[in-house]
Formats: C-alpha cells, sequence, structure tokens
C-alpha cells in the first residue's frame, strides 16, 4: 500500500524528469506545477474545471490540473506547455496559432494548445465538429472562436505526418 | 500531517475504508471543485478490480472507476448507445477523461447526466465491504462481502445514498435487454460545461405489434431521477393513451426554480418531451417496425 503525505512526498515525471512533490497530497497539481515547481505557464482561471487554462497532459490525455489532487498521480507522466514546447509538434502549433492571429491576451492559449495536441493526437485530421469538441472544454474571452478553429485546422494541414 | 493511500488492490483498499476517516476519491472532478485543506483521501483509479469493462450472459459489469472517455473509446464489450450518448454530453474533454461513472452516482446529484439512464436501464450497484476475520480464524486475514441493490434505492437524496462509510462501490450492473427504441436528451445551455437544465432517457420494446417495455426517466426535476412504474404499466397496458400519459406526468413532476432554469420551463420541457418519445413508440409499435437502437 501506498500512503502518502508531505514527508513521503508524491514522484511523479514532470515533462520528461522524474520529480517529487513535497504538497499535501490532497492540494491541486495547478498549484503544484505553478508554486512548487515555478512552471507558471499553466494559468488558474476558476478553480473548477470550467475553462480549461489550468489544462495539462497526463499519460497523454488532456485534464484540468486544477481538479487533481497531486496525490492521485503517483507515478504518471504530467506534461506542460514547458515541456511541449520542446517538441516540433509545437512549432507547428506556434507558428499556425501566430498566422490565424488566434492569440490575443493569451491566457487561454497554453490550455488551447494542449487541447490541440490532444485532439490532432486522436484525430490527425479533424472535422469541424471534432475541432469544436476537441477545444470545447476550454474558453477564449478574447479571440472568438473562429481564429481557434482556423489555427486547428491549418495546424493539422501543415503538420500531416507529425500526429 | 495527514496521510492519503492509493492502495494495490480492492482488499487493502477496503481495509484502509474500514480503519476510517479517509474519503473514496475517484476522478476527483466532484471532490476538487470544493477541497478540503486536510483531507484524507483514498485514491481509487490504480485499482485493477475496479476499472473494468466486461459482460456476462444477463449484465454489461461497468466498474466504478472507469472514466467517461473509457466507456467512449473502448470496443471490448457492446454497450447500450444510449447510455453512450449520455457520456458524450457530459461536460468536456478534459472532464470526460477524469470523471467517472462511479463518481457520478456515489455523488447522486439530480442533475447527473448518465442517472436517468440507469435508472431507466434498471442498473444495479454492487458495494463491498472488508469483513475482518473473526478471532476464532487464525488462517485468514478476512474477506470481501458484496451486495448488491438496485440503484433507485441506492440513490435516497440530493447528494445522499445508503452507502456505509466502509463500503466502496465497485461494479454498476445493466440487465441486457433488447429495445427496439431509446433515447437520450439533455437540456442544458450550452452543449458542453453545461449541467443539465432537464434530462431525459426513454427505453422501449415492442414485440410482434405489441408495446412489451416502457421505461421513461427525468433528471433534474426532483431530489433524485424520476421514474414512475405505475405510470409505465397503465402506458404498457393500454389504460392511458398519449395525452393521458402526460397528463399523469404532469401530476407527477414536481420541478423547482433555480439558478439553472425555473419550474414552468423544465415542466413544459418534459412534457414534450415524453409526448415526443411516446409518439415515436406508438408509431414504431404499430408499424410493427422491429428497428434495432441499440
Ligand atoms: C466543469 C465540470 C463540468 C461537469 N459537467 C457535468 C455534466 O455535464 N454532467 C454530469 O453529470 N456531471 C458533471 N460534472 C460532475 C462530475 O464530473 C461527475 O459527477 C463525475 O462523474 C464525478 O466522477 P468523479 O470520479 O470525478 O467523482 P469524485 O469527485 O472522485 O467523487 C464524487 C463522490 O463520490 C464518491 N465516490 C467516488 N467513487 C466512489 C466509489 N467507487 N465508492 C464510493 N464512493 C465513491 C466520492 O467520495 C465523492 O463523494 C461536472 C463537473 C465539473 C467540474
Ligand atoms: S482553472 Fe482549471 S479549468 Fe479553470
Ligand atoms: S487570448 Fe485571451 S483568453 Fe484567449
Amino acid at each position: 500500500m501506498q500512503m502518502m503525505n508531505e514527508q513521503t512526498g508524491i514522484p511523479f515525471i514532470l515533462n520528461g524528469r522524474p520529480v517529487r512533490s513535497l504538497s499535501a497530497p490532497g492540494t491541486r497539481l495547478l498549484e503544484v506545477l505553478r508554486d512548487e515547481f515555478h512552471l507558471t505557464g499553466t494559468k488558474c482561471g476558476c478553480k473548477e474545471g470550467e475553462c480549461g487554462a489550468c489544462s495539462v497532459l497526463i499519460n497523454g490525455r488532456l485534464v484540468t490540473s486544477c481538479l487533481i489532487a497531486v496525490g492521485s498521480i503517483a507515478q504518471q507522466a504530467v506534461l506542460t506547455i514547458e515541456g511541449y514546447r520542446e517538441t516540433e509538434r509545437f512549432a507547428v502549433l506556434d507558428a499556425a496559432f501566430a498566422d490565424m492571429a488566434a492569440v490575443q491576451c493569451g491566457f487561454c492559449t497554453p490550455g488551447m494548445v494542449l487541447a490541440t495536441e490532444a485532439l490532432l493526437s486522436e484525430h490527425p485530421h479533424p472535422s469541424a465538429e471534432e475541432i469544436r469538441q476537441g477545444l470545447s472544454g476550454n474558453l477564449c474571452r478574447c479571440t472568438g472562436y473562429q481564429a481557434l478553429i482556423q489555427a486547428v485546422r491549418t495546424a493539422a494541414q501543415r503538420g500531416a505526418g507529425l500526429w | 500531517m495527514v496521510n492519503s493511500y492509493a492502495p494495490e488492490n480492492l482488499s487493502e483498499a477496503l481495509r484502509l475504508l474500514q480503519a476510517g476517516k479517509v474519503t473514496p476519491y475517484a476522478g476527483g472532478t466532484d471532490i476538487m471543485v470544493h477541497p478540503r485543506a486536510a483531507a484524507s483521501y483514498l485514491f481509487l483509479r490504480q485499482l485493477p478490480e475496479l476499472g473494468q469493462i466486461s459482460a456476462t450472459e444477463q449484465f454489461y459489469v461497468i466498474g466504478s472507476t472507469v472514466t467517461y472517455q473509457d466507456l467512449l473509446t473502448q470496443t471490448k464489450v457492446d454497450l447500450p448507445d444510449v447510455l453512450l450518448q449520455a457520456c458524450r454530453k457530459v461536460a468536456a474533454p478534459p472532464i470526460r477523461n477524469l470523471g467517472t461513472l462511479g463518481g457520478n452516482i456515489c455523488n447522486a446529484s439530480p442533475a447527473g447526466d448518465t442517472l436517468p439512464v440507469l435508472y431507466a436501464l434498471d442498473a444495479s450497484v454492487r458495494l463491498a465491504r472488508f469483513e475482518p476475520a473473526s478471532v476464532n480464524v487464525k488462517d485468514t486475514d478476512g474477506s470481501i462481502s458484496y451486495r448488491l441493490l438496485p440503484l433507485r434505492q441506492f440513490i435516497q437524496g440530493v447528494r445522499r445514498t445508503c452507502r456505509q462509510p466502509d463500503e466502496l462501490l465497485t461494479e454498476i450492473l445493466i440487465p441486457k435487454v433488447r429495445y427496439t427504441l431509446t433515447e437520450y436528451e439533455k437540456i442544458a445551455a450550452r452543449k458542453a460545461q453545461a449541467i443539465s437544465k432537464v434530462s431525459f432517457c426513454g427505453a422501449a420494446a415492442a414485440e410482434a405489434g405489441q408495446l412489451t417495455r416502457l421505461a421513461l426517466a427525468f433528471g433534474s426535476v426532483g431530489v433524485t431521477v424520476v421514474r414512475d412504474s405505475q405510470i409505465e404499466t397503465a402506458i404498457l397496458n393500454g389504460d392511458y393513451d398519449i395525452a393521458a400519459a402526460v397528463k399523469a406526468y404532469d401530476q407527477l413532476l414536481r420541478p423547482i426554480t433555480d439558478q439553472r432554469s425555473t419550474a414552468g420551463y423544465r415542466r413544459t420541457v418534459c412534457l414534450n418531451l415524453v409526448r415526443n418519445f411516446l409518439t415515436a413508440v406508438l408509431a414504431q409499435t404499430r408499424s410493427g417496425a422491429q428497428v434495432t437502437d441499440q
């Protein structure tokens, strides 16, 4: 049985590196990422699972890190925007989001980019409906969603073969 | 300092639960909206016993920690389509990757989106607890005992179930029944990320021009899902035509006004949904058509 607390720590893989969080197991992963590991690319918009700004990938799946107790992810692999930006796929998304003017204030962007990664991994050539579904857990208050949908479509075209 | 636990198997988990003061944690999507700093969690997702989907001759058996996304992507078991329709309408992908069927049930919200489906399909839940060995029996260290009860008995009110503090929900059992028409509807402010104003599940079977089975379940319009076997029987026996059935539900349903919707809107929508569904059912029955919906 694995017992955990602030002393035992909680081991997991963060952006490819093994780490150990010394936060209480019930702490939101969002807070662990931002306050303990100083990875502030993951944003906090609501702490209720509504906005998607805190999205990360765990074992490749899109999840809202505000709704995850860090103790529940022991031994699992977390990918944040800081880790993802080292990838070739990120470069394609970065350019597509910029070219389609899908970024304004940028607060939703890390979550949108990771939601796009999750979507393209499942559907490399998504339909308009699949794009809307894939981004439906992420709110943007600036750009309007059309630009975002266009960015995803553009990325899917330019990145053919990458996903 | 409080401890949380990630047990390796069900027996270990149940022993920890019996020892006291741990909160079962599945996907966390209900728990973490209002987290308690000093909470001691019993993490369940890594337990192999609770994460399976299978089928017996009589039942579909879904482990309590199976997520919505698991249900939607697995290909092993041919699950009832109407259940998958409800899963597709829960929240949005990040929440569907975390939230579990067992969590939806144990949370016992009147707006739980899978509940009308599970009520309509006569689902049961299996609960497990640890039975310590009697002092006389030295060679065993206890065993797991189970009880099975209908979901509609398990859920007792708003966020109230009859789960004992030392019990875990292990599986959801759905009888394998062939329906000729099923329908799920969720009415909410937006398509994604919205809690239901009303949800509805209808399931019916017709054979040789005869209606043989009928289930009508309504979510978000009462303290628990509303299903009335007397009205269903009266419709089945031909004692009620559609108008009489709608009138009976009009008298039965007691929706309330809250931040999401008004009592009047909810009532109107429910009655429209039931009228539409019964109209489709009776048309199908009359034509003797055997459209398979599952
Ligand atoms: C943004 C957002 C949107 C949402 N949208 C919807 C929606 O559209 N429709 C909907 O129905 N719900 C929705 N929900 C609610 C929630 O996602 C679901 O109820 C989900 O199924 C809960 O499952 P979970 O595994 O996350 O539960 P948890 O939070 O882990 O647990 C919920 C409760 O059940 C108990 N519990 C869990 N598993 C067990 C078990 N095996 N044995 C005993 N007790 C157990 C826990 O102790 C807790 O009290 C939403 C939530 C959020 C945050
Ligand atoms: S901060 Fe997590 S979804 Fe908004
Ligand atoms: S760019 Fe500002 S919220 Fe999306």
